[in-house]
């Protein structure tokens, strides 16, 4: 058998990168403070699609709408306010202490129709079969909240959805 | 007809007599493999497999991450030195077996980090990291066709899914695209430099790219029912450009070498470029005229495939141009008339031409054999 070296480096580049891809993941949420994040469904209520149940922060929030059309030129700037999230809208790069980056996050935003137009920021988690009729009745009847993460690169990472004020675990 | 019904008709044709049918019946006989005995210890695994799959895909959120990633890691590296192991005592299946599962697996582990992670992004990303990753162990070490089409499908799938989600992108994207056009002269490239290695894997190679080359030379005609405006055209000459150098390298390969006749190489390999600059590269409005010049250029491709097919012995490719041009008629009229009257006159054209090409085939058929 010839070329044998090249051929040890092409078996072990996949699992020296998807190594080197738990390792950056790992890093980055073993340093990210979590969040919990108030959540509800949104219209149309179709939570469950596929294996991922999709919600709607419902979080606080404050600052200009307009500047997340493109979402590459906006952050979510996460912060609390006497125990409610706040996520205020700034334009990126933004200096604060918790930014969001809703690309490398896949938060979507919705803009409202008429009077109460309210934006909202949808993402969505992976479940699967057995714990999902479980988690898509709980959203719709009960507060909700994500535990969720941001890594330093911005990236918004959803834990787990569990049922608002349940204690940490 | 089984096999004795033709020794039957063997013998009663004088063919062969009594005594050589019963001992090709003998040697056919102790040759027999019990397959269905096989087939229902087969489908009893798959069914275990497939059941053991969906039980952990079930429970899926309830599995640690650990557990998950680290069970793949394992299944991985296991599916690398099993292929290490088999290639190195020369046990040709298993190995490329091995391989295969390895592809996959790489696949699989990119799925489950950006499930695990929620890393997000075009579908593209990943199927490009994933040819970028596997092909390496692929290229390498593929012998058979197994491998081959998997090489193939990695290649053309991941740049293929990137130029059509940024077919509206500008810039540099064009040239982006044009690579992506560009990869399937670059298999049948490979396929002439791979000299060395297993027969399998280099006609997988060459099969791959002579098909998507020969698919987007005919879908790429469709352009020619639509307006292209001189900016597009423009666009189109720079997306050209990569794939053009591609097919004139692949040309210059495979000239001097004896995998492909030239009768068929010249075709194959200039053809597309060129159907593709006149469709593409070329302003144009949506005319009657156009649309014309459109089947004239396809008709022109798959003739001289035809013709090359037909001079060098080659019956499969040789039935396919047949197909494609006889194909390509019938939709003719769908085309051009509108009435009912016009299309019935339409049908009446094509349906006689049609007869006429399958005529044509039948005498080039009889020539050859007459020939040999």
């Amino acid at each position: 058998m010839t070329r044998r070296p090249l051929l040890l480096a092409a078996l072990a580049l996949p699992a020296l990168w998807l190594a080197a891809g738990i390792w950056h993941n790992e890093r980055a949420l073993s340093a990210a403070p979590e969040w919990r994040i108030p959540i509800e469904g949104y219209d149309p209520r179709d939570p469950l699609r596929g294996r991922y149940i999709q919600f709607a922060y419902a979080w606080q929030l404050s600052g200009d709408a307009a500047l997340c059309t493109d979402p590459a030129q906006c952050r979510l700037c996460l912060g609390k306010a006497g125990g409610t999230v706040v996520a205020t809208i700034a334009p990126a790069p933004a200096a604060c202490a918790h930014p969001v980056d809703l690309q490398a996050s896949a938060i979507d935003m919705r803009r409202g129709f008429g009077p109460r137009a309210e934006t909202r920021f949808t993402s969505r988690i992976f479940v699967s079969e057995t714990s999902a009729p479980l988690l898509e009745a709980q959203l719709r009847e009960g507060p909700m909240e994500v535990v969720a993460a941001v890594t330093p690169d911005g990236r918004l990472v959803n834990l787990r959805l569990q049922p608002r004020g349940q204690p940490a675990g | 007809m089984s096999l004795d019904s033709r020794l039957e008709a063997w013998v009663e044709a004088g063919l062969i007599d009594l005594p050589t049918a019963d001992r090709i019946r003998a040697h056919e006989a102790a040759r027999e493999r019990p397959v269905a005995r096989w087939a229902i210890a087969g489908l009893g695994l798959f069914a275990v497999v497939l059941g053991i799959i969906l039980l952990i895909s079930a429970n899926w959120d309830r599995i640690p991450h650990g557990v998950k990633l680290g069970g793949h890691m394992a299944l991985l590296l296991g599916a690398a030195a099993a292929h290490w192991h088999w290639k190195s005592r020369h046990r040709l299946w298993p190995a490329e077996g091995a391989l295969f599962l390895f592809a996959g697996l790489v696949l699989a582990g990119i799925a489950l980090q950006s499930q695990v992670y929620q890393l997000t992004g075009p579908a593209w990303h990943a199927l490009l990291l994933w040819l970028a990753i596997a092909g390496p162990a692929l290229l390498l070490s593929g012998e058979t066709r197994l491998t081959g089409l998997a090489f193939s499908g990695l290649a053309l799938l991941g740049p293929a899914a990137m130029a059509a989600d940024s077919i509206d992108a500008g810039g540099w994207w064009r040239l982006a695209q044009g690579a992506a056009m560009a990869v399937p002269a670059l298999l049948v490239a490979l396929s002439f430099v791979l000299s060395e290695r297993g027969p399998g894997f280099r006609l997988a190679l060459r099969e791959g790219g002579i098909v998507a080359l020969l698919a987007g030379a005919s879908i790429v005609h469709f352009a020619w029912a639509s307006n292209i405006t001189g900016a597009q055209a423009a666009d189109n000459a720079v997306r050209l450009l990569p794939a053009a150098l591609a097919s004139a390298a692949a040309l210059a390969l495979g000239w001097q070498r004896a995998d492909i006749p030239r009768a068929i190489l010249l075709p194959l390999l200039a053809g597309p470029p060129l159907a593709f600059a006149l469709a593409l590269a070329i302003p144009h409005p949506d005319g009657m005229a156009s649309r014309l010049a459109g089947i004239a250029v396809f008709m022109a491709l798959w003739s001289a495939l035809a013709r090359g097919a037909a001079a060098s012995g080659w019956t499969s490719l040789f039935a396919v141009s047949i197909a494609a041009i006889g194909l390509r008629i019938f939709i003719i009229y769908i085309e051009l008339f509108g009435s009912l009257a016009a299309t019935g006159g339409g049908l009446v054209a094509g349906g006689l031409l049609l007869v006429g090409l399958s005529w044509l085939w039948h005498r080039i058929v009889t020539r050859r054999k007459a020939a040999a």
